[in-house]
């Protein structure tokens, strides 16, 4: 029995952990934080009022993670809005749970579009399914060197072929594209246009008329059921968490928080332990990373032990975070749909999303920002509400300024965005505290601010994550692995990397033998 | 137009036949005289001066310098004390030669790096994390190569202090003619000689210097021409003509190994990781693939193909550096890169990559060449390099 | 009527169209061509616009002519004269410059002036350039198999382009597929640091896009810089003698001497079927020309759309079609000179003038260029590339005169309340103010100005939306989607009739790829 290190307590740490430990290992997680959870974390902001800032929604609990690591945690399936943008004199346009109700209520917008609805929904869904497939298992090889890899090509062809024609095409043809163009050849609403498109874009520093998108859209559509277009698992971050931590604990997992790693020790080509902040120094078979990968590789490990080839790579991933979260304390809630379950989006059409973009460009904060607001989250105290903002764009690399003096202004310009889509709303503010993605770097150790540990876009997917030739967690260190979502298959779920990151690190004990 | 060097005010007016060539993307001298017999002359008798300012020079400073150098080369930089200098190829991560040069330490935590290529962006890449700097020094240091038995001679004239007691691949600030220089007991002749690194302001100065002291001794000034038939004599590698950068080369198949090309006492298999250190490791244990040899070409088979024709043996004036193949039994087992007539050895030789098994000294094998206008073969023999070693170079 | 029956009529005298009809003549099939104008070529097509003034009055450089198509009609015996471009010059805005030359040392020279480390990435970022056109090189010269289809040749086809992937090694399979998915800016990040030089690179990555090159999907299009490289019929890129109209006049001839017959101004109106298939042309005057087999060498859209009646086909196909993107996005201004333009940043006549002069001084003006587009207007301060032909073709001008040709972007096809005549001079003084403010003497010596927005290149060639490829080169329009998913064979739902403009696999440029793959389908369908 040998021991194994497990850097950082989100969700992936943990489920690599507990998957680690049912093989019967020693596990410890270091967690720097004073407790685990990583980006699903509370932060009481103000007095009274907590939030997790990052975590409206914690993505979809892959059914093979849950099963193999032994939880189970209740998902409350979505009801009523899930998401609705606020028009002129007080109407909303709103998304619902299942995609016949969605329809009905388009209906008062565009009956056209309200006819296309399940059709769309259906589509989607088809191609998430052949996504949710690719991400249930090591990212497929296209280069494949032996029968066994190209055993996992096949497959993956046959999964294509299985789709059938026409959707075949269509996840071909469509993955590519930019949302703009998607939506362009569904729907001709431009409210309904934006909140869609506001999905496809969250995270990214590209606008929805960039290519890519499109798959970015449906991405964040995997493993969810059919018709739910905006992304609403209907499981609570806490008791994600909850469950992860008690049953880390059950397993055998030691979870030391308040523990830094410094470095991570290496001879010989080969992970020795790590050092932690405060100067011990922990021995280990493997190491277990679950930081994002720049962070793993090119500040804790000494990049001598590395190729220049390699490093580069590294650097080369594209984290670029540009969104701000704005916690806000408010003393009652405005006028919202009946029943709004999810979010309200600040997205009356695509264009304003396309020009909200523009500005990251220009290493810029966009003037009219796209802000989804998600209200009903964490706790307040009695009578009191809380909301978070998600901000939308505001680049981590300023051409001018700094976060420290921009912060406020950008908070300020959240609100009074979302104030006059939905007025009364600042009146409600008896608070705020923002995080800018330099906040969000040093609060939840996410390089760039980037939740997402690098970009979702087409090349930085698949076998390309974190970078081409690496991307099946196990690192060109002998012993140290990725689990991060910054590894296949990324952010947008629970434990999906952290599982698949535990499974390499048996198989590489077996091969080593 | 091309870049000239800091010494060119001095070395244009001599190049009598107008024989430039490029270099780096410099103009230089092919040779000065209208044939090069007299400049390759001196570098055997007396003393050659080269102008060698194209070689790519960088400068590394701080406190990780050495471990960048380190994880960069093949071999063991930290042997390497202040004032020494080591000749060594680097590596990609397969193991295959990127480029050749030497290290100089200058200080403890300054070193100096020559390079055939530019280099900025694999050092820099190689630098990711460390704490040194790197700085392309190629435009601001001129270079000259005093290669000769004589050239030690000259040298003690105009240096100050004298180099007499430096010794080989050593490397010691010194003044001439009034000007800061470096010199390292380093050439690419296979001589006695000696390499002075001036800063380019101070470089006519240098050049005036060594040339009006020379004079007594027989200094001439020495293209490349007769810098690359030396070289041909001391087995010494040249890139991008007897193999290709890593970086550049198009295909596996054109690039080499350190193994390959015979610097096996360049590879230290024993330090710390580097680049290429896991596919070398595996390489010496399983052996090299190809080898870089000396070629002897028998001169009775070489003068009979001629005497065939009714010619005397026609013999390259210049070495040569087209691909050339070589046989054993019918069948091509390598190909020379490089070649020459030795006026010194009076034999004609070359430098080839043979694949195994067919390196051993004194295989009996055959090189193409090409006698009125019909492809023949001559009889040669493979040689240990280099084919010349005298006793003067290290004395 | 014997003389009015052909085996087979190419629709449209463009270079595909011409090239196609080259390639059956060959094949001993007595063939047509029907070009709607008074000359040939489409977009590749010499005008004398202004009395002793000649002019590549739309597509003006060329690099990526299939050089088997220059042997296979032995183009050259036919006129085809190429004279090398030697140079790209971006002006800088503080008043320097960034050249590339034809010599790599004073290239590398040049680019060490601005960073040290780029001028090394160079030298490997062609390396791996090379590559990447070796890569895509047999995937140009290949009809398109159809991944959903079990077909036998289909199925081989897979294989063999499967088979050409594992056979790149992972490195190259991987810096390929970053290529086809990245964006330019992030692509050439990677390499260079030196923002003009990141500018004029990916430039040539949004040329015929109307895509930001911060968008992905821009990068791929850089390939077809080096792709000329690689095939050595010429340099990197090249201008043709008498412009690019003798191109299309080469090949022409060429179709000629193998037989074929050509009419000008013969503009068809419909192509003529009977149960299912093709049976030959009406034109617009009513004449009807007879043969099994029509080839239609114009854009999708019209292909499917306005030649046959829609009715005829399926309806995905149509659904497919009618997404097809166009959007043209750029123009030209076509300039008659007193005196060659005095650059600031290298002043005098000089090597500039013998190769390209770049308007892209940094990516922030690019995109900047883009937003003016992307909203629906002209780029108030546009991209543009810059030829002097009359510099390397004394001909194309009076003697000590000049011709400049300024290809540009972006031009939005679709401008907010449509292009006007007022708003196409607006659109030139753009042009011309742009380009005074790096050679002041422009505008002094201008003496004729044409001016192209994407609307006139639809009007006189014929190109939907102006799109110069006929329909973007985006990725899912490309390959076995170019233009629909299971009609990128060259072939249509209509027996005997086929595609081979550059709306097919594999489009863009003067390239003839498209006419050849299609005749050789036809062909081997025969």
């Amino acid at each position: 029995m040998s021991n194994v290190i497990v850097i950082g307590g989100g969700t992936n740490g943990l489920v690599a952990a507990i998957g680690l430990a049912r093989a019967a290992n020693k596990v410890v997680v270091l967690e720097a934080a004073s407790e685990v959870g990583g980006a699903l974390r509370q932060i009481e902001f103000l007095p009274g009022f907590k939030a997790a800032p990052v975590a409206g929604d914690v993505g979809w609990l892959p059914p093979d993670v849950a099963r193999g690591i032994g939880i189970s945690v209740p998902a409350r399936p979505a009801a009523g809005t899930v998401a609705a943008v606020p028009l002129d004199g007080g109407r909303w346009l709103e998304l619902k749970a299942g995609a016949e109700a969605t329809a009905a209520s388009l209906r008062q917008w565009s009956s056209k579009d309200a006819d296309q609805w399940p059709a769309f929904a259906g589509r989607i869904h088809g191609i998430a399914g052949f996504l949710a497939s690719l991400y249930g298992a090591p990212a497929p090889r296209i280069d494949a060197s032996s029968i066994a890899e190209f055993l996992d090509l096949a497959k993956l062809g046959r999964q294509l072929k299985g789709l059938g024609k026409t959707e075949m095409i269509e996840v071909l043809r469509t993955i590519p594209m930019s949302v703009a163009e998607l939506l362009d050849e569904w729907f001709e609403s431009e409210p309904l246009n934006g909140l869609i498109a506001s999905q496809a874009i969250t995270d990214l520093g590209q606008g929805p008329m960039s290519g890519g998108t499109a798959f970015s859209l449906i991405h964040a559509h995997v493993g969810l059921p059919a018709g739910m277009i905006r992304g609403m698992s209907g499981l609570a971050a806490a008791e994600v968490v909850a469950a992860l931590a008690a049953r880390a604990r059950e397993v055998g997992v030691e979870i030391r928080t308040g523990t830094r790693v410094r470095r991570i020790l290496v001879e010989d080509d080969r992970v020795k332990g790590v050092e932690t902040a405060d100067g011990a120094m922990i021995p280990a078979g493997e190491v277990v990373s679950s930081l994002d990968p720049y962070r793993s590789l090119l500040e804790l490990v000494d990049p001598i032990n590395l190729d220049p080839e390699f490093i580069q790579a590294v650097r080369n991933v594209r984290f670029r975070g540009v969104v701000t979260k704005v916690m806000v304390a408010l003393d009652g809630l405005p006028a919202l749909p009946a029943g709004l379950g999810g979010v309200v989006a600040i997205a009356p059409s695509m264009r304003y999303l396309e020009k909200a973009s523009d500005a990251v460009k220009y290493g810029r904060c966009s003037d009219d920002p796209y802000v989804e607001v998600r209200f009903g989250t964490g706790s307040a105290p009695a009578g009191k509400q809380v909301a978070v903002l998600h901000v939308q764009y505001t680049p981590y690399r300023l051409r001018e300024g700094n976060w420290d003096a921009l912060r406020d202004q950008v908070a300020d310009r959240a609100i009074a965005t979302v104030n006059a889509h939905l007025p009364g709303f600042a009146d409600r503010v008896v608070g705020r505290v923002a995080l800018s993605p330099a906040d969000l770097e040093r609060e939840f150790g996410w390089r760039e601010g980037s939740a997402t540990h690098g970009e979702m876009m087409l090349d930085q997917i698949l076998f390309m994550r974190p970078v081409a030739g690496w991307a099946r967690h196990a690192m060109p260190v002998g012993g140290l692995f990725l689990a991060g979502s910054g590894t296949h298959p990324g952010p947008g779920m629970v434990g999906g990397s952290g599982w698949l990151a535990a499974q390499a690190v048996l198989a590489a004990r077996k091969q080593k033998r | 137009m091309l870049k000239t060097t800091p010494f060119h005010p001095r070395t244009a007016p001599l190049i009598l036949g107008q024989s430039w060539r490029r270099w780096s993307g410099f103009s230089v001298a092919s040779s000065y005289d209208l044939l090069p017999d007299r400049e390759y002359a001196a570098v055997r008798n007396s003393a050659a001066l080269f102008d060698i300012s194209p070689l790519c020079k960088y400068r590394l400073r701080g406190r990780d310098a050495g471990r960048l150098l380190d994880r960069m080369v093949t071999r063991d930089l930290s042997k390497c004390r202040v004032g020494q200098v080591m000749y060594t190829p680097w590596c990609d991560s397969h193991g295959k030669v990127i480029d050749d040069g030497t290290v100089s330490r200058l200080s403890d935590t300054e070193y100096r790096l020559t390079a055939a290529e530019p280099s900025t962006r694999w050092l820099q890449m190689n630098g990711f994390g460390l704490d040194a700097t790197i700085e392309d020094v190629s435009d601001d240091l001129g270079a000259l190569a005093i290669q000769g038995p004589l050239a030690r001679t000259i040298l003690n004239q105009v240096a100050d202090p004298t180099v007499e007691g430096l010794k080989f691949f050593r490397v010691m600030p010194a003044r001439i003619g009034g000007v800061a220089v470096e010199i390292s007991r380093t050439g690419y002749t296979g001589d006695l000689g000696y390499e002075i690194w001036v800063p380019a302001d101070g470089a006519v100065k240098v050049w005036d210097t060594l040339m009006s002291v020379g004079a007594n001794y027989g200094i001439l000034p020495a293209g490349i021409w007769a810098l690359d038939i030396a070289r041909i004599e001391a087995g010494l590698v040249m890139a991008d003509v007897d193999y290709h950068s890593a970086h550049r080369a198009l295909i596996a198949d054109q690039t080499s190994t350190p193994f390959e090309l015979s610097l096996d006492w360049t590879v230290s298999l024993d330090k710390a990781r580097y680049n290429g250190k896991q596919a070398l490791v595996r390489e010496h244990a399983s052996g090299p693939a190809w080898r870089f040899v000396g070629i002897e070409v028998d001169w009775e088979s070489f003068e009979a193909l001629y005497a065939a024709h009714h010619l005397p043996p026609s013999l390259p004036t210049v070495a040569w550096r087209t691909s050339t193949p070589i046989y054993r039994d019918g069948r091509q087992i390598g190909y020379a890169s490089s070649g020459c007539w030795s006026p010194l050895l009076k034999k004609y030789l070359a430098l080839a990559h043979i694949r195994a098994p067919h390196f051993a000294s004194d295989t009996r094998v055959e090189m193409e060449v090409t006698v009125e206008h019909q492809r023949r073969r001559a009889a040669a023999t493979v040689r240990k390099l280099p084919f010349f070693d005298p006793a003067r170079k290290k004395a | 009527m014997a003389t009015n029956s052909y085996d087979a009529i190419v629709i449209g005298g463009g270079h595909n169209g011409l090239v196609t009809a080259a390639y059956l003549a060959r094949a001993g099939k007595k063939t047509l061509v029907l070009e709607r104008r008074h000359l040939l070529g489409g977009a590749a097509v010499s005008e004398e616009i202004f009395p002793g003034f000649t002019f590549s009055v739309f597509s003006y450089v060329v690099s990526l002519l299939r050089p088997e198509i220059v042997r296979d009609l032995e183009l050259p015996r036919h006129g085809l004269q190429i004279l090398p471009l030697e140079s790209t010059v971006t002006p800088l805005p503080n008043g320097d410059y960034l050249a590339g030359w034809g010599d790599s040392d004073l290239t590398r020279r040049e680019v060490s002036r601005h960073s040290l480390r780029d001028a090394d990435a160079m030298v490997e970022f062609g390396r791996l350039m090379h590559h990447m056109a070796m890569a895509v090189r047999p995937i140009l010269g290949m009809i398109p198999p159809d991944p959903t289809s079990l077909a036998p040749s289909d199925l081989a086809g897979m294989l063999k382009l499967g088979g050409h992937m594992r056979s790149l090694g992972s490195e190259n399979f991987h810096a390929l597929y970053k290529l086809m998915t990245m964006s330019a800016a992030d692509y050439l990040d990677e390499w260079y640091e030196f923002d003009a030089l990141k500018a004029t690179k990916s430039a040539s990555g949004i040329i015929g896009t109307f895509l930001s090159p911060r968008s992905p999907g821009s990068a791929y299009v850089l390939l077809h810089h080096y792709m000329g490289e690689i095939d050595g019929a010429f340099r990197a890129w090249g201008f043709a003698k008498g412009g690019t109209g003798s191109i299309s006049n080469a090949i022409g001839n060429a179709a000629r001497a193998l037989g074929a017959t050509i009419r000008t101004e013969a503009p068809v109106a419909k192509v003529l079927t009977r149960g299912g298939r093709a049976t030959g042309v009406v034109l617009d005057s009513g004449e009807e020309i007879m043969a099994p087999l029509v080839v239609s060498g114009l854009d999708p859209r019209r292909t499917f759309l306005e030649l046959v009646d829609p009715r005829q086909l399926p309806d995905d196909l149509v659904t497919a079609v009618r997404r097809f993107k166009f959007r043209g996005s750029s123009g030209k201004v076509n300039l008659a000179l007193s005196e060659l333009p005095n650059f600031t940043c290298l002043p005098g006549v000089g090597p500039l003038h013998r190769g390209a002069v770049s308007i892209s001084p940094s990516m922030d003006y690019l995109e900047r260029a883009y937003d003016d587009a992307k909203y629906g207007e002209f780029s108030k301060r546009p991209y543009m590339d810059i030829v002097f032909p009359s510099m390397l073709d004394p001909d194309m001008a009076p003697p000590g005169k000049h011709v400049m040709s300024v290809f540009v972007q972006y031009a939005p096809y679709h401008l907010n309340g449509g292009w006007t005549d007022a708003k196409r001079e607006a659109f030139g003084d753009a042009v011309v103010d742009t380009i005074a403010e790096h050679a002041p003497n422009l505008k002094s010596a201008i003496l004729h100005r044409q001016v192209l927005t994407p609307l006139d290149i639809e009007r006189v060639t014929g190109l939907s939306e102006g799109n110069i490829f006929a329909g973007e080169l985006a990725l899912q329009q490309l390959f076995f989607l170019r233009p629909a998913a299971a009609w990128a064979k060259y072939r249509t739902p209509i027996h005997g009739y086929y595609q081979c403009g550059a709306g097919t696999h594999p489009g863009g440029g003067i390239m003839g790829a498209s006419g050849r793959l299609a005749a050789l389908k036809i062909l081997a369908d025969q």
